[in-house]
């Protein structure tokens, strides 16, 4: 069995029934990310040892009749801001973080250890998760991170989160979202990305960018994946305050003949390029085989200025240090080198009166998805740019409003494959749902998945 | 169509401040640079203001107290 590209439950089916070895699995995932990470700026540190000590111990556990569950003896990745200890590096991407380590692993990262999961790879990521407010692909140390789909940026700030999965080098990978960090490298390199409901998954252990809005989620191949990953990582943790005590199981199986609701705001595909309204347009008709599709309005309100004003606020905060001291000459990006020093212009009352304006924003949101399962959307308005693409001006106005609400309201969003342009780089689709609701657009998300095929698509690695 | 009056705007003036601090680390095609972000940033600001809230609207995030031996 080549397992390259296989869901999660296939890999986990051949690990119990000892058709495939967890250690002859890790050295084929950690081979492919030494050959082939590189190809993609993917790969920060390859952990080979901690990788062979794991896949070692879930052999011996196995064989013993001790099978932890689905994820036991499957290699990941995971995104570059998430603390490891065992002298491994976390760099979150920076030139001058790059030999900074930590003493412990962060809750995820220990939480995926219990389920028998095995690390191979930190991997590359936007510096400091972009929160300096890069605005072209090529600013991490490790280089731009490259989509396996054309060669275009792979999206950020999970960039080797996303092109590691979507290239074949991890079966899974944990990525992170403040505005788009897992969404749009989902979108980017072909792939399936869930954003959980803001206080799902334990931020412990993780660099702090944003901290009302910062969330952990995994990139994978299917929705499926996603929600056998998150059932692993979601939870309490003491060491992360904003950690709901809310029970999570993941609901894998499907109501047959279940009709979904969904929800799609007013000219949501206006501001994206044509490839993509066309592709969304065409989705509509295939998501009324499965459900409902109505349109709905939400209240006029700035919800990407609201939204960017916390994020520069919070993150200006976060990087108090790097900034005030001239760090940020050290970074890579050069717009990263200066464009912080900005948000001394914002004043308290302005971040003040974003989150006042975020309690209209919860509650507008809620009001309309309560009508609904899901929202519908183009995951990104555009396909992947190339390498050189500039992204325009830092404080423009978004074309991205469904981030902009989605993440402001802390709500769950799974991305999913939903074809190509012509020239052969793929599009996405969103479902957003109502906090909490991680089963619902999961559901939603595999009966996508049960009748496209977008998302067995692959693009030509090896 | 208005004269201009010279008066510096708030962005012109929040530059002032941030210039005052960093100046001496950027070149100038930098500060050209940054002063578009802070015009921008001023422009976050605008569009926050034009939305009237009431006085019960309170910032959607919560305090608690504490206390180590609760």
């Amino acid at each position: 069995m080549n397992p390259v590209f296989r869901p999660l439950r296939e890999l986990a089916q051949a690990i119990r029934e000892r058709r495939v070895s967890p250690v002859a699995l890790a050295e084929t995932f950690l081979d492919r990310l030494e050959r082939l990470g590189p190809r993609y700026n993917a790969l920060v540190t390859l952990t080979r040892d901690r990788a062979l000590t794991e896949a070692r111990r879930a052999e011996g556990e196995i064989a013993a009749g001790h099978w932890r569950g689905p994820l036991h003896g499957i290699p990941y990745g995971a995104k570059d801001l998430l603390a490891t200890g065992g002298g491994i590096p976390t760099t979150w991407g920076a030139a001058p973080l790059r030999t900074q380590t930590f003493d412990a692993d962060a809750t995820v990262i220990r939480r995926l250890e219990a389920a028998g999961a095995v690390l191979v790879a930190k991997l590359s990521m936007v510096e400091l998760a972009g929160g300096m407010g890069y605005r072209q692909p090529n600013a991490a140390f490790t280089g731009p991170g490259i989509s396996p789909w054309g060669g275009a940026w792979s999206g950020g700030s999970s960039s080797g989160s996303g092109s590691a999965v979507g290239a074949g080098l991890v079966p899974f990978a944990i990525g992170s979202e403040t505005w788009g960090s897992i969404l749009s490298p989902a979108a980017y390199c072909g792939v399936t990305g869930l954003r959980p409901t803001y206080g799902r998954v334990s931020r412990h252990g993780a660099m702090a960018l944003c901290w009302t809005l910062d969330k952990l989620g995994p990139l994978a191949l299917t929705a499926d994946d996603c929600g056998l990953v998150l059932d692993a990582i979601a939870g309490p943790d003491p060491h992360d305050p904003t950690a709901t005590s809310r029970p999570y199981r993941y609901e894998a199986s499907d109501i047959v003949g279940r009709r979904f609701r969904f929800g799609v705001v007013r000219d949501v595909a206006e501001p994206a390029e044509p490839p993509v309204r066309a592709a969304f347009e065409e989705s509509l008709n295939v998501l009324r085989k499965i459900g409902t599709v109505e349109e709905v309005t939400l209240a006029d309100l700035p919800y990407e200025a609201i939204t960017r004003t916390i994020l520069l606020s919070e993150a200006a905060s976060a990087f108090e240090d790097m900034i005030e001291s001239g760090t940020i000459a050290q970074l890579s990006a050069p717009e990263d080198r200066y464009q912080p020093y900005a948000r001394d212009a914002i004043l308290a009352k302005d971040y003040i009166k974003a989150l006042r304006l975020r309690g209209l924003v919860v509650r507008e949101a809620d009001r309309v998805l309560s009508r609904v399962d899901a929202l519908v959307a183009p995951g990104r308005p555009a396909t992947p740019p190339p390498l050189d693409r500039d992204f325009g001006v830092l404080h423009r106005p978004s074309r991205d409003p469904m981030g902009a609400i989605g993440n402001l309201a802390g709500l769950p969003a799974v991305g999913v494959p939903n074809g190509f342009s012509t020239d052969g780089l793929p599009i996405s689709l969103q479902f957003m749902g109502r906090a909490w609701e991680e089963n619902t657009v999961l559901a939603a998300a595999r009966a996508w998945q049960g009748i496209t095929d977008w998302h067995l698509r692959r693009p030509p690695v090896d | 169509m208005s004269e201009p009056t010279g008066e510096p705007t708030d962005a012109d003036l929040l530059f002032a401040f941030v210039r005052r601090r960093y100046a001496e680390r950027l070149t100038a095609e930098q500060l050209d640079a940054l002063k578009r972000s802070v015009d921008e940033v001023a422009g976050l600001a605008a569009a926050l203001r034009a939305i009237r809230l009431r006085n019960a609207d309170e910032p959607f995030q919560r305090f608690e107290v504490f206390r180590a031996d609760a």
